[in-house]
């Protein structure tokens, strides 16, 4: 008997079985993939290890901080600065016709481009950050008020509100157009007050260190260990039984699954949410054979997109090719410069369409969206496909293969469940469907849950 | 003529003495107690450099602690002393000297 099996081994299930093995709980992960990190892991190809999903960490806060996320997130997981050793990013910018706004990890550098384009918005800026929820009034009421309708009563210029919301809604959207303004909040901090920053050895150090630590402390990592069933008995989960038939039996469990998966593994027969049009990506990865410096481009991220109005829904094709994020990984203030170039594109994509596909029409699909995403992407930056030795590309349906996420939703659920709590006494929620985003938000969802339901 | 057990007999490192045949422990003192805080912030805030910590300053203002660290600080207490501190007390945790103040009568019987 465990105390908590948590389902799932990406971050915050991570995260969530560090906290509670510390403190001396009895902890089973079970993880349904050969390998952990769920949606931030990475794989080997031709020798190559590859982050999944990765472009940057949001929350990044200097070596000394005390306070944000991050701060908060290294004392609750007993991190050292130098565990994940992040590197700040070198300059990123949006981009759409006629207007650039680039911006780094000092706000300043937003505010004087914002001013040297918007220069009547300047003011408004002001009053749109200073207006911003903290953390820590995520989930409280009126938190989920449109953001599209706050901002745009403060921000007047329709284009810089299309501006705003293009990385925002990238980097944290879950459903089409807009986002409560409570994670609005959390997101515009994230990225544009806080700042973007990538480990120096990858997603993968950062796994490493957190099973590492999980395990030393007595947790028990299962991998290739999915769920089948949650059996329900009188309002509790009595007992969860593996794809392989075993049965395990816990006080709690704690799911990293996404609230609807999470929903359909239970056999008391929990009404199915209406289906929304959730987002998911295409990524393509190019590995060059010079650094992108060397071919002229030196931005961390671009967001860019190619009229004044950004349309951030789920596409009726494969992909949309008219927007989209352009990440070099090899653009952040390393000490020494990375083996190899790297390019990653990214849009937004049916699941739909790639799940229909059959096998070689899935292959060619894929050979096809990479040539349509680069040469969409080359409009805003250097042509970098003269240099390219390799390629590969993820879809939906890889995003589904690792998160296990209906419709291989990028950002999980499109109704957040803020408190963690199921319609079960002993079953809790964590990640993306808690509505925290990115690797920091997704650790902290982990670390919360688990201090609130699962360490008293 | 006392004895010393060796580490591994267990948690309670006591002094035994055959004449009386009467335990008598080595307690936590003030000093012990200052030293077992010092290790549990050190865990909590690896980067910090807790030499220069103030007595009476709140941790709260020196190290910017906040409600989840002092959670931890409880916990830690509970999970190295088995110590319980109920949540009304927790205030009690603001300071180096506030801390020993209010740990000290509660760890006298615990053997180092």
């Amino acid at each position: 008997m465990y105390d908590t099996i948590i389902i799932g081994a990406g971050m915050s299930g991570l995260a969530a079985g560090v906290r509670l093995a510390h403190f001396g709980k009895r902890v089973c992960i079970l993880e349904r993939h050969s390998a952990i990190g769920g949606l931030n892991s990475f794989y080997k190809q031709r020798g190559r290890t590859l982050d999944v999903g990765l472009h940057a960490i949001t929350n990044f806060s200097p070596k000394g901080a005390r306070t944000g996320p991050l701060a908060k997130l290294f004392r609750q997981l007993r991190v050292a600065w130098e565990d994940w050793a992040l590197v700040p990013q070198l300059g990123s910018a949006i981009i759409f016709p006629n207007a650039i706004l680039r911006f780094s990890n000092e706000f300043e550098m937003l505010e004087s481009e914002i001013r040297l384009r918007f220069p009547n918005q300047v003011d408004n800026v002001r009053r749109l950050v200073a207006s911003l929820h903290d953390y820590g009034k995520f989930g409280e009421s009126g938190a989920g008020r449109s953001a599209r309708k706050v901002v745009s009563e403060i921000i007047t210029d329709p284009l810089l509100v299309e501006m705003i919301f293009c990385p925002i809604l990238f980097y944290g959207g879950a459903r089409e157009h807009d986002i409560g303004f409570s994670q609005f909040s959390i997101l515009f901090r994230s990225i544009f007050l806080e700042g973007l920053a990538r480990p120096l050895a990858g997603i993968q150090r950062i796994l490493k260190r957190l099973a590492g630590r999980f395990k030393e402390h007595g947790g028990e990592l299962r991998l290739r260990a999915g769920v089948a069933k949650i059996v329900v008995k009188d309002g509790a989960v009595e007992k969860v039984v593996l794809e392989d038939g075993s049965e395990l039996e816990a006080k709690n469990v704690l799911s990293s699954a996404g609230f609807v998966e999470t929903m359909r593994l239970c056999d008391d027969g929990q009404p199915e949410e209406q289906p929304q049009n959730l987002i998911s990506v295409v990524e393509s990865i190019s590995i060059l054979n010079a650094s992108p410096q060397s071919l002229g481009y030196d931005q961390t991220i671009v967001f860019y997109n190619d009229s004044e109005t950004f349309h951030y829904e789920k596409p009726n094709d494969l992909l949309d090719l008219r927007s989209g994020t352009i990440c070099s990984p090899n653009n952040f203030a390393y000490p020494e410069p990375l083996d190899e170039g790297m390019m990653r594109v990214t849009a937004l994509a049916n699941y739909d369409r790639w799940i229909a596909l059959d096998k070689e029409a899935y292959r060619e699909a894929k050979q096809t969206c990479y040539d349509q995403l680069v040469a969409s992407a080359v409009r805003f930056v250097p042509d970098f496909r003269p240099a390219v030795v390799e390629t590969d590309v993820f879809t939906p349906r890889t995003i589904h293969r690792f998160t296990g996420h209906a419709e291989g939703a990028l950002y999980g659920a499109a109704q957040k469940r803020h408190d963690g709590t199921s319609h079960l006494k002993n079953l809790f929620i964590c990640g993306n469907d808690q509505g925290l985003v990115g690797i920091v938000g997704a650790i902290i969802s982990g670390i919360s849950i688990a201090n609130q339901h699962l360490l008293k | 003529m006392t004895v010393r057990l060796p580490n591994d007999a267990g948690p309670a490192r006591e002094l035994y003495s055959p004449l009386t045949s009467d335990f008598h422990f080595l307690t936590m003192t003030a000093d012990d107690i200052r030293v077992a805080i010092l290790d549990i912030l050190h865990d909590i805030a690896p980067d910090e450099d807790l030499t220069g910590l103030k007595e009476d300053v709140p941790f709260r203002e020196q190290l910017e602690l906040d409600s989840m660290d002092f959670l931890d600080i409880v916990m830690e207490l509970r999970k190295r002393y088995r110590i319980q501190i109920p949540e009304a007390e927790y205030t009690e945790l603001a300071s180096m000297a506030s801390t020993v103040r209010y740990l000290e009568p509660r760890m006298k019987d615990i053997v180092k």
